[in-house]
Formats: C-alpha cells, sequence, structure tokens
C-alpha cells in the first residue's frame, strides 16, 4: 500500500507556492510551512480512514474538500500579507519623496 | 490674460496629482473591527459545536436534527460577513476567505447529515476549520497597520 510521503508533499507545496508569492515568500514561508504541514498530515487521516472502511468515498470527499478550502484560505493569507508589505514599502517611498520635496521648497507643500 | 489662466490651470493640476499621489496608497482593504469580532466568535462557536459532538458521537443528540440551529446561525452570520465583506472596498482577498469557510461549513454540515462513526472522524475537519479561521484572523490583525 502506497502511503503519503509528507516531506516530499510539503517540500513540493512549498516550491508551488514560492513562484507566485515571490519575494514576500522568505517572509510567508514558515507560515505556510507550518499549516501546510498540518493539512496534509489531515489528508493522510482522511486516506487512512478510507482504506480503513471509516469513511466511504462520499464522505473521503467532502473531507478533502474541507483541507482544499483550508489551503485556499492560508494561500489567500499569504497573499493578503504580501500587500501589506508592498504598500508598507510604496508608502514609505512616497513619505520619502514628500519629506524631500517639503524640505526643498522649504514648507509643506505635500 | 488666456495664457496666464492655462498656466494657472497647469501648476493647479501638478499640484492636485502630486498632492494626490502623496496620498498613502491602500493596496488591500483596512482592519475592519466587525469582521474580525465575527470571526472570533464563529471560532468560539465551532470550537463549542466540535467538543461537543466529540463527547456524543454514537449517542443519539450527536444525530443532525440536533443541530440545525447551529448550522442555521453559522451559516447567517457567514451571509452577513459576506454581505459585509462585497461591501467593503479591495477587500477581494477576505470575501474569497469567506466564501470558502462557507464551503467549509456546508462540507461538515453535509457530513454531519450522513454521520460521524467515531471522534477521530472529526480530528482533521476541526484542524482545516481552525487553521482557516486563525489564517483569516491573521490577515485581520495585519491589517491594523
Amino acid at each position: 500500500m502506497a502511503t503519503l510521503n509528507i516531506p516530499t508533499l510539503l517540500t513540493q507545496m512549498l516550491n508551488a507556492a514560492k513562484v507566485p508569492l515571490k519575494s514576500h515568500f522568505k517572509e510567508a514561508k514558515p507560515f505556510a510551512k507550518q499549516q501546510f504541514k498540518e493539512l496534509l498530515e489531515n489528508i493522510k487521516m482522511i486516506a487512512k480512514m478510507k482504506l480503513d472502511g471509516t469513511l466511504n468515498l462520499e464522505k473521503a470527499k467532502l473531507h478533502i474538500e474541507i483541507q482544499k478550502n483550508s489551503m485556499r484560505i492560508v494561500l489567500l493569507t499569504i497573499e493578503g500579507l504580501g500587500l501589506v508589505a508592498v504598500e508598507s514599502a510604496i508608502n514609505a517611498a512616497i513619505g520619502v519623496v514628500k519629506n524631500t520635496v517639503n524640505t526643498v521648497i522649504g514648507f509643506n507643500l505635500l | 490674460m488666456k495664457k496666464r489662466i492655462l498656466s494657472l490651470s497647469f501648476y493647479l493640476c501638478c499640484f492636485l496629482i502630486l498632492s494626490q499621489s502623496c496620498a498613502p496608497v491602500r493596496l488591500i482593504s483596512e482592519y475592519d473591527e466587525t469582521t474580525y469580532k465575527t470571526l472570533t466568535s464563529l471560532q468560539e462557536n465551532l470550537a463549542t459545536y466540535f467538543v461537543k459532538l466529540e463527547r456524543q458521537i454514537g449517542t443519539e443528540p450527536a444525530t443532525y436534527s440536533h443541530y440545525i440551529d447551529f448550522f442555521d446561525k453559522t451559516k447567517i452570520d457567514l451571509k452577513i460577513l459576506s454581505i459585509r465583506a462585497k461591501a467593503i472596498e479591495k477587500n477581494s482577498i477576505i470575501s474569497d476567505q469567506i466564501d470558502l469557510l462557507t464551503s467549509t461549513i456546508n462540507n461538515l454540515e453535509s457530513l454531519h447529515k450522513i454521520g460521524f462513526q467515531s471522534p477521530a472522524e472529526l480530528t482533521p475537519i476541526w484542524s482545516a476549520v481552525r487553521i482557516s479561521l486563525s489564517s483569516m484572523l491573521k490577515l485581520q490583525i495585519a491589517l491594523k497597520r
């Protein structure tokens, strides 16, 4: 019977998430790793329950959908955190322009 | 005279553009207290649901008919939250998360209707629900910038 290799799957998931998350991946990785690991353990548990007959096919599918939804929510959170970080960087840059212009002009134009 | 008016208009436009561009940029919505409180309340209600159900599995009180009110209330809370989320600007990420959480609750309801055989069945579901809610709350807290 084939078993789910959690470490391998976890690495593959993190590598897949790395591409769209780009520069924010470094900050997001610890959070993503922790959540994905637990979700993969859940999927392993569901697979085991399907195999031992605790779950029929219908119930197993519902269980998997719940895990998939949770993964999507985690990825959306990471995306949101990335936007907050980018926003912060942009506003910091605007702040520098604002201070520079006001200093050169001699009063708070901006 | 015309040249002077055009010149003044030009400088006024430049000023307006500069002053607007120096306003803080928002790529995602602000923190919303109502969303945060509702998610926290949902977290509490769902924790209570799983603790009660785990104890009751295998007995008549665990059957779906005893939990209809719980699912109705939870789905109502999520519908209200969804309406609110869609009304807030730049809030599509949170809105999508609420839709996914709603889908999870619908799936949970379907599972409960079929019936749970053992407390072990609840473990992966509660884990996923807990991860979902804590992720959503994490984002809300980050929006307090």
